[in-house]
């Protein structure tokens, strides 16, 4: 926006342009406090402080610098460079901001962060504008443009088009178009208030240049869009958190009707900026207070009601003068108003009073070395505006020499406009790159979460499905069933046609509830007596007849009852082929099953009692059983799971006392209860 | 010629199950002389009534028949090891060349024993390859027993360059130069010489990879015994994965 009012080459305009110039001022954003990487968070803490303390300000961005040179993050330190390159920019240091962007921009290159580069990139774009290199600003500006767009950050976009806009004007109307229109839909892209007014404020500054060359339906399509921005503003003033944009809205709206074709509508152009004046006064936006002063001075200069115009801006030296900082340019710009204004009147009395002051205020601002560190400026100044002010100072031969010190103050405030306007879009800037960062970290963890959520559910299954499958294994084991079958052929073979009928029928039994419980979670006691009977009988047919069983369950006991299945079968079958089995043939085998609760209620008893030839003699057999081993690791791992729920869930196996309860083995089940 | 046979069972219907098939399938040439169900019984039964041919259970009431196979002194019998289940033991038996049957019995797998039994000459079960079927037994092995008519060759896996079948024949062919043709079908080799050291590229073929010394993409191999074999087409994808395995 600067640019477009310095580089507008009507003379009769150009205090009035000092005015517009200082709405830049108000694109100071205060967004600060949004940053994510705790560096940059330190670093624009930092930055934040430069008006009120520089000293604090440059110490706290120098200690995000070291904090970033430890922690070796490149990234951090480019974007630590860039915000001091931006506060040198601000205490008028070119050696120092030119250092700095420089060193920002150079490490940037070997660093593959878009947002360290595009930081950069805006920094380098930030000092070739104040130095007035504009090509080579729009150069860098493009790239930042270029790289916030890849990473989609529409926010950042929409401010950046914004301000490349602005560098377009006026020399490439079409180009100002463009970046106006993208801004524009990077700001809708964005769905951000606060983004939209920005682009807005572009867009419009685009349509208020067209009316150099437009007509009345230009003005009309300028003021109507200035009015909905105004309305949106209004409307979203709570979501907008750079408050000063909705007076610069009104300023600019009011700016708008002093170039109305027909006649200005002094009551419209009033109106606004005493709305800007409400604006400024609820926000306390000391900035847009002042600017609305100096736009009505400059307006009753215009129509040669002096003494108004001279009230307004002693009025704005007033204020300026209550607030507790002093500003030099703006002090220096009142009163070079005020100067003109006594020149208008022809009173040179007044004229060299105020020029006094004017000088004092420009001398204090402008001591010698910021004045060659402006020289830079100066001259592109110069060159641009020369003829202009030549024009100028031979009407006005006398203050020739005077005016050329105003140039000065215009470049200053310029500078200083450029300043804010930068810092705002860097805050904005990051302030939207940090949001896009937290979001896509919200989503991939979300993402992320589905995920381990899936994968848990599929390891549960497999993981459930796995012991199933065990658990069958465990209980069918294969030798069990080729015996089986190799003895329903011999009954078969044997012509034996109904113990061959009913043996198949147990088998067949056998396995269906095998088949049916290993995918239960719970069966019944009586159930699992019924399956554990079924087996028990079948492998008496097997061996037989060789050995009895007996299954009783304690009185008080309901066998209705819910148990975890087939826990008990292969301790069954650990009796029947290890003790048992190899028992000599004048011993009656017993096997004699028990069941009783314990005291709380929550778990089974399960006594296993055989009179096989005991865990001793057993082991010394050596007989390699492999399917044996498999099954009560299963059992274990089963019980071990539940101590979880039910510290008391296992088993013991122990030897008989030979004195007292005779010769085998012992095995108590201590299964839970489960509801 | 009648076989005096010993049955090893500890179950009683299998016992007579194998009676019954033994008297359907080979009546005129087996005579029952005894049963037994232990290790013990077992050991003193084949001392004293010498037998000609033994079915032997692997799981028995006190042991397991390899016990027994250890402690007897008489061993000039034939040997069939019965089983249920005991998947270890099936490997061990085909390394060592032992004969076995799955329970319950197939009568014409029966049959195929037998007459297998009635084309070998009268042989001694030698010591050796019972100590080979024990060494089997614990550890993954690293040899094969080839059985023929005029001997048991005990040879290292790695000299095996490839197996050839013809008909239910199978020939070795080794390192050494050696060919060696056992009366089995190559199907009973390839369970036990497995990827990635041997490989069955065709229907006749199994060979040792580590043999090769070329192969072309159109799909035959060139083995370091100078034999060009064919790779069938079913087995080329599976064939160039294990190649590029390897390398």
């Amino acid at each position: 926006m600067p640019t477009i009012f310095t580089i507008r080459s009507k003379q009769a305009r150009k205090k009035y342009l000092i005015f517009l110039i200082l709405l830049s001022l108000l694109f100071v954003s205060p967004l600060q406090a949004q940053s994510i990487s705790s560096v940059e968070k330190i670093v624009s803490l930092g930055y934040a402080k430069r008006f009120s303390d520089t000293t604090g300000s440059l110490k706290i961005q120098h200690q995000a610098l070291n904090l970033a040179i430890k922690n070796k993050s490149k990234d951090d330190e480019v974007i630590c460079y860039a915000y001091l390159a931006l506060t040198q920019r601000r205490l008028l240091h070119l050696k120092e901001f030119l250092h700095y962007a420089d060193t920002a921009y150079y490490l940037s290159k070997n660093v593959q962060n878009v947002r360290a580069k595009a930081h950069a990139a805006a920094a380098m774009g930030s000092l070739k504008s104040y130095i007035e290199d504009k090509p080579q600003a729009l150069n860098y500006l493009l790239k930042a443009y270029q790289l916030f767009s890849k990473i989609n950050a529409h926010d950042q976009c929409a401010k950046i088009a914004s301000d490349i806009s602005y560098l377009f004007s006026p020399a490439s109307p079409p180009k100002v178009e463009k970046y106006a229109r993208e801004a524009m839909i990077h700001a809708a892209k964005s769905g951000d208030p606060e983004s939209n007014l920005y682009a807005r404020l572009a867009f419009g500054s685009f349509l208020t240049d067209k009316l150099e060359t437009g007509g009345v339906v230009d003005w009309e399509v300028a003021v109507k869009f200035f009015k909905e921005t105004v309305a949106l503003a209004e409307k979203n003033a709570d979501k907008i958190i750079s408050k000063s944009n909705i007076g610069i809205a009104y300023i600019n709206l009011a700016d708008l009707y002093t170039k109305d074709p027909k006649s200005i509508d002094e009551k419209a152009f009033l109106m606004n900026l005493e709305k800007a004046t409400t604006i400024a006064k609820r926000y306390n936006v000391k900035i847009i207070y002042r600017s609305a002063i100096g736009l009505q001075g400059y307006y009753f200069t215009q129509k040669g009601d002096y003494a108004k115009a001279e009230l307004l801006f002693i009025e704005g030296i007033n204020y300026q003068k209550k607030l507790p900082y002093t500003d030099n340019y703006l002090l220096a710009t009142f009163y070079s108003c005020l100067k003109e204004v006594s020149v208008k009147r022809k009173d040179f009395k007044a004229y060299y009073a105020y020029d006094t002051l004017y000088t004092k205020y420009n001398q204090l601002k402008y001591n010698e070395a910021t004045q060659s560190k402006l020289q830079n400026a100066e001259a592109r100044y110069e060159s641009s505006k020369k003829a202009e002010r030549i024009k100028q100072l031979e009407l006005e031969n006398e203050l020739q020499q005077k005016n050329k010190l105003l140039g000065y103050a215009i470049a200053g405030v310029l500078l200083i406009g450029l300043i804010f306007m930068f810092r705002s879009y860097y805050y904005r800037q990051r302030y939207y790159q940090n949001r896009e960062d937290f979001l896509k970290q919200e989503q991939a963890n979300s993402e992320l979460k589905v995920q381990l959520m899936e994968k848990e559910t599929i390891e549960n299954l497999s993981a459930r499905l796995s012991l199933e499958r065990r658990l069958l294994r465990s209980q069918m084991d294969p030798h069990f069933i080729f015996n089986a079958l190799g003895n329903i052929q011999s009954m078969i073979l044997q012509k034996d046609t109904i113990p061959a009928v009913s043996y198949l029928n147990k088998f067949a039994k056998l396995t269906r509830q095998v088949l049916e419980q290993s995918r239960k979670e719970t069966i019944s006691l009586e159930e699992e007596i019924n399956t554990l009977k079924n087996y028990i009988e079948l492998q008496q047919l097997r061996l037989n007849n060789g050995f009895d069983y007996v299954i009783e369950c304690d009185g008080t006991i309901e066998t209705d009852i819910l148990i975890p299945p087939l826990l008990i079968q292969p301790f069954i079958e650990n009796a029947v082929e290890h003790g048992l089995k190899p028992q000599e043939n004048n011993v009656r085998g017993l096997i004699e099953i028990y069941f009783k609760e314990d005291e709380t209620k929550r778990n089974l008893i399960c006594t296993i009692k055989d009179n096989g030839i005991g865990l001793a003699a057993s082991r010394k057999l050596k007989i390699n059983d492999t399917h044996q081993s498999l099954s009560t690791t299963i059992t274990d791992e089963r019980l071990t799971k539940m101590q979880k729920e039910n510290p008391n869930a296992g088993f013991t196996v122990k030897e008989r006392e030979p004195e007292t309860d005779g010769q085998g083995c012992i095995v108590i089940l201590n299964i839970p209860i489960l509801s | 010629m009648i076989y005096k046979t010993l049955i090893i069972e500890d179950e009683h219907r299998l016992r007579e199950a194998l009676s019954i098939m033994l008297e359907m399938v080979a009546g005129e040439n087996i005579q029952i002389i005894g049963y037994a169900e232990s290790v013990e019984e077992a050991t003193k039964m084949i001392d004293r009534l010498k037998p000609d041919l033994v079915f032997m259970d692997i799981m028995l009431k006190d042991g397991t028949g390899f016990e027994v196979l250890q402690q007897i002194s008489f061993n000039t019998f034939h040997l069939i090891f019965t089983t249920a289940y005991e998947q270890h033991a099936i490997n061990a038996f085909k390394y060592s060349a032992v004969d076995y049957l799955l329970k319950p019995i197939d009568s014409q797998e029966l049959k195929t024993a037998i007459d297998r039994i009635a084309i070998l000459e009268e042989r001694v079960l030698e010591k050796q390859q019972i100590t080979e079927l024990q060494t089997n037994l614990s550890k993954t092995p690293d040899r094969l027993v080839l059985p023929t008519l005029e001997a048991m060759y005990v040879v290292k896996l790695e000299q095996i360059l490839r197996c050839e079948t013809s008909g239910s024949y199978t020939t070795f062919f080794l390192t050494d130069g050696r060919k060696i043709m056992v009366s089995k079908p190559l199907k009973n080799y390839e369970d036990i010489l497995l990827p990635p050291v041997f490989f069955r590229v065709h229907q006749s073929h199994l060979i040792n990879v580590n043999a090769i010394l070329s192969y072309s993409r159109e799909g035959m191999v060139h083995m370091i015994d100078k034999s060009v074999l064919p790779i069938s087409r079913a087995k080329k994808e599976q064939f160039f994965k294990l190649m590029k395995d390897e390398i």
